[in-house]
């Protein structure tokens, strides 16, 4: 087995990780390797063929792919080692990789310091509990994306589409685009979990009717799905007897959700926070393992990948830090709180001695607020306070605090306030 | 003539904004929230456009589909027309991100470009010397 040492490993050859990666170089890190298992660079971004990545970032509506080839470019124009093809199938808490590929074989990679970069993961039809048979043509959004817009597939010819997320809705629009006929897009919850725009552009602009507060209770056929019986839910979202509905099709395209991917980290120990299902991670994007630093949705899942290529800049930052010896290793916690309306909040702690510091945070809200005033204390000092139009659940929420002097308190608290 | 009520999606704030011709035959926008509210219902209610993007087969490439997307929003009505003269074409790798695979597609003035590079496949053999 081959043995290496490195100083910083990116896993992940996403969004995240190449930022990460970039950022690595500017900051004077020379040794740095990116670990990407697909045969390309630009992760899931490669199969995003719509349009309105980048808006944040760039200023432009790009699509999938051309906002990961900005970063590509990038990426070969400062020099980043990276390996394709290649997968880290353990990590240990002494900071060694074991990947594996078909061109090295099994190799073990020392690390001074790792950034986990490796996105999320879809929810499965186990996770959501639709019942009946297990046959094929039961399919997460995600996989049928890359079926249809990579590899060239069509995974079914009459589709049902279970959720309302983003991805579901895209996936409607692209189906019809591929002569799939899309019978309708089932929502459990009574409001869709999508923007509007995607409402409007993706199924209203296709006649494709949305079924709230209605959800997929069973799958028929054995070796082939031949059909789903829906149903209306009540408020507890219980099936109601009397409402279900037979319908044929040959492919249930699942878009129910996200979750952060965190394999890895789990096997090394790393907390992994409760609500985010992510490393619980400081103001460097430090996670509790010393050195292993994490980017992007990872760390919780973002609906937009300008903030996850800025999280991957910060995390690449603190890992440089890190390197460099600059990065307070002594300092005890003190928590960042979500408070008033706030659900989460990352990162979920800062080093108590710090100062003179940018403190980036993210956080999603509880409940939709016209006008709000999104408020960072550390104890009673008021250190930001910002006015926010139209928040709502399903946006990430961005703030970017200076904390220059050193504060007073046992702790940080985030929370917004409805105007 | 009748209002036409629509959600304006130009920002997150989700305007219900009403659309409609008053006797003059002008068009007139309701419950907008901003001046691009204004637009939007107009450009809506008279030639709506979206931005075509779709995968085009391509020989020889790492993957044996290339994304592709417009330069510029395409009338929606014409989206259809463009969708078959891509789906008809067939490309060879390399192909570099931007560069314009059909020029004003259909008649529309759209030119529609690459949207990332794609590199030729190669075998491991190959890959492994150099």
């Amino acid at each position: 087995m081959r043995e290496r040492n490195v100083d910083c490993v990116v896993i992940g050859g996403g969004p995240a990780g190449m930022a990460a990666a970039i950022e690595l170089k500017k900051q004077g890190i020379e040794d740095v390797l990116l670990i990407e298992r697909d045969v390309a660079l630009g992760g899931i971004l490669q199969q995003c063929i719509h349009d309105g990545f980048g808006v944040q970032r760039f200023g432009v509506r790009l699509s999938g792919g051309q906002y990961a080839q900005r970063f590509i470019d990038e990426l070969e124009a400062v020099g980043v080692e990276y390996l394709l093809n290649t997968t880290v199938i353990e990590m240990t808490a002494n900071k060694e990789l074991y990947t594996i590929s078909e061109a090295d074989g099994m190799q073990c990679l020392r690390c001074k310091s790792i950034i986990l970069a490796m996105g999320c993961r879809e929810r499965t039809r186990n996770q959501v509990f639709v019942s009946g048979t297990r046959p094929a043509g039961v399919l997460t959004a995600g996989a049928v994306q890359r079926y249809i817009n990579m590899e060239g597939y069509l995974p079914g010819k009459r589709a049902v589409i279970l959720g309302s997320g983003d991805i579901g809705l895209i996936m409607a629009r692209r189906m019809v685009f591929e002569d799939i006929e899309v019978e309708g897009v089932y929502e459990l919850k009574a409001s869709p979990g999508g923007l509007t725009r995607n409402i409007v552009q993706c199924l209203d602009d296709y006649q494709i009717p949305l079924h709230l507060s209605t959800t997929v209770v069973r799958v028929h056929g054995q070796r082939r799905l031949e059909g789903v019986t829906v149903a209306k839910v009540d408020e507890n979202y219980r099936p109601i007897p009397g409402t279900e509905r037979y319908i044929p099709c040959d492919l249930l395209v699942l878009s129910v959700g996200l979750i952060p991917e965190n394999e890895l980290s789990q096997q090394a120990e790393i907390e992994i926070d409760r609500i985010t299902q992510g490393p619980t991670i400081d103001e460097s994007y430090m996670t509790s393992l010393p050195g292993v630093f994490a980017a992007g949705n990872v760390c919780a899942v973002f609906d937009l990948v300008d903030y996850v290529s800025k999280t991957a800049e910060y995390a690449a930052r603190g890992a440089a830090a890190y390197l460099k010896g600059q990065l307070d290793m002594n300092s005890e916690y003190v928590p960042v709180e979500a408070g008033d309306n706030v659900f989460y909040v990352i990162p979920q702690r800062v080093r108590k001695e710090a100062k003179n510091f940018t403190l980036p945070l993210y956080m999603r809200v509880t409940r939709p607020m016209e006008k709000a005033s999104l408020m960072v204390n550390r104890g009673e000092a008021q250190l930001s306070k910002k006015r926010k139009n139209f928040v709502a659940p399903p946006e990430m929420l961005e703030v970017e605090v200076k904390v220059q002097e050193l504060g007073e308190g046992e702790g940080y608290s985030v929370g917004l306030e409805e105007l | 003539m009748e209002k036409k009520e629509m959600v304006c999606i130009v920002c997150p704030r989700g305007c219900h904004i009403k659309v409609f011709q008053d006797e003059e035959q002008e068009w007139q926008v309701e419950d907008y929230g901003c001046k691009r509210g204004i637009e939007y219902g107009i450009s809506e209610m008279t030639e709506p456009k979206r931005m075509l993007t779709t995968t085009v087969k391509v020989k020889g490439g790492i993957y044996p589909r290339i994304p592709v997307i417009g330069d510029k929003e395409t009338s929606r009505a014409k989206l259809k027309d463009c969708l078959n003269i891509l789906h008809h074409l067939e490309l060879k790798a390399p192909i570099e991100a931007g560069e314009v695979l059909i020029a004003n597609i259909g008649g529309t003035d759209t030119n529609i470009l690459a949207a990332i590079s794609m590199k030729e496949r190669r075998t491991l053999h190959e890959t492994q010397n150099g």
